[in-house]
């Protein structure tokens, strides 16, 4: 279960407080996919990050209860001193699984190193890593963003497959990626108190 | 001849001339000066160095101050990192510590030698004033480089549970490897200059720098020329080979291009 209860967050900068998150409620169903949609800047990536453990709470609490948590950043974040199989390995811990997913999404490029690839490639390699961590929890911050068309579609189809079943939150501005999705939320205004349903 | 024996040959060619022109300045200065007291001509220094050789002490002398001067960066650079991740992995440790860093970057290395004369051995003094030298570089350097971990791949490590072991071994020694290799860069010619002052300051038994001491108080110049030679021979083969150790496995890691 992911849970928001009564979430605020507050920013310091420059002396300054920014709310980014104002008494904001909200449980996530288990086992859905579900996109999360808004300008940029508005605290999209916050909600993220504090459902990773990334960020604590001013007030209120997240409640993960999920035993692994994966989370495809807007960056790749992939290790530059290890390969893409390696940076795959060294999460999920086994090479046979890592190369399974590399091969799906990366089938030329598993052994070079990061600074060898596109970023489209890195970024792919960062979705494997996710993919073979076998969490229940993946989070998807604009993870589809800057691959080309042609292996957009492969990678979606991998996904989908992957998170069958699986609790999934996904950030994306794009309204293609929004079809697989089970709910769509939109968040409109800042702080964010609350997640729309958007009906489609 | 392909071009990289020509590339080569012309680096060996321009470090020969360069060679042969200062000796040449050497030599017209001493022919000059016309006193080998004041300063000795090149011949003079290749004479009192093949008489130092053939003399059966020679390699032990140089071996011990070697040894103890290696010794001493070793000590040291596991000193400078304990202190580095110490002080970075506590903020009551930071405070404390820190003024001591400042205090030994702006004490005289003189001061240090002399103040230790009388707590230290002799024997331990060389040893224990490399230690000064080396240590607050290697801590700065290396907690410079723990700060500057990626903290995006902080995150990702917290967020897929990386063991304590699995960060470091993954993450801080690649990140912190080029700031240790460029502090070893930077200590190695410092600390082997400042364990030979502390050898002819406390004079121990058997040391470059109290053959040194002794060349200059009986006035063999020659000698004295003689064995800085030697000095500034191993200098550069230490760094030289330590360097290279260090950039060959860096690279291999992949943590030093």
């Amino acid at each position: 279960m992911l849970k928001f209860e009564k979430v605020s967050l507050t920013f310091k900068t420059e002396g300054r407080e920014q709310h980014v998150l104002k008494d904001l409620s909200y449980t996530f169903e288990t086992g859905r996919i579900t996109a999360i949609t808004g300008v940029s800047g508005i605290g999209k990536t916050t909600i993220l990050n504090l459902a990773a453990g990334l960020l604590e709470t001013s007030e209120g609490s997240v409640i993960n209860t999920f035993a692994k948590t994966a989370y495809v950043f807007q960056e790749p974040r992939l290790l530059p001193w290890k390969t893409a199989l390696e940076n795959v390995t060294c999460v999920c811990g086994d090479e046979k699984k890592a190369k399974f997913y590399l091969d799906i999404l990366l089938p030329e490029g598993s052994d070079k190193y990061p600074d060898e690839l596109s970023g489209g490639m890195q970024q792919r390699v960062s979705i494997a890593r996710a993919m073979a961590y076998d969490a229940e929890l993946v989070l998807l911050d604009e993870a589809l963003k800057g691959l080309d068309m042609q292996t957009k579609d492969a990678v979606v189809k991998t996904l989908r497959e992957h998170l069958k079943g699986r609790t999934a939150i996904m950030i994306t501005h794009d309204k293609s990626e929004l079809e697989f999705c089970d709910t769509v939320l939109e968040i409109s205004d800042a702080p964010i108190s609350e997640l729309k349903h958007v009906n489609r | 001849m392909n071009a990289r024996t020509k590339k080569i040959a012309s680096r060996i060619l321009s470090v020969l001339g360069v060679i042969a022109f200062w000796i040449a300045v050497w030599f017209l200065l001493s022919w000059s000066v016309n006193s080998k007291f004041l300063l000795p001509s090149p011949k003079d220094t290749l004479i009192a160095l093949g008489e130092l050789i053939s003399d059966g002490e020679f390699f032990l002398i140089a071996a011990i101050t070697l040894g103890r001067i290696v010794l001493g960066v070793l000590i040291s650079f596991i000193l400078g990192i304990a202190l580095a991740v110490l002080t970075e992995a506590s903020k009551a440790a930071k405070a404390l510590l820190s003024p001591a860093l400042t205090v030994i970057k702006s004490t005289p290395v003189a001061s240090f030698i002399i103040l230790a004369l009388l707590w230290i051995d002799r024997d331990l003094l060389p040893l224990f004033i490399t230690s000064l030298i080396v240590v607050p570089i290697v801590w700065s350097n290396v907690a410079e480089g723990i700060r500057s971990v990626d903290k995006g791949l902080l995150q990702m490590a917290k967020v897929y549970r990386f063991s304590r072991l699995k960060r470091i071994t993954a993450l801080y020694i690649p990140t912190v490897a080029p700031y240790f290799l460029a502090a070893c860069k930077s200590t190695l010619g410092l600390a082997w200059k400042a364990g030979i002052s502390a050898e002819i300051l406390c004079t121990p038994e058997r040391a470059i720098g109290t053959e040194l001491y002794f060349s200059k108080t009986y006035l063999e110049t020659p000698a004295l020329f003689a064995w800085t030679f030697v000095i500034i021979l191993l200098s550069i083969a230490i760094e030289k080979l330590f360097v290279f150790g260090i950039g060959k496995l860096g690279s291999k890691l992949r943590v030093i291009r």
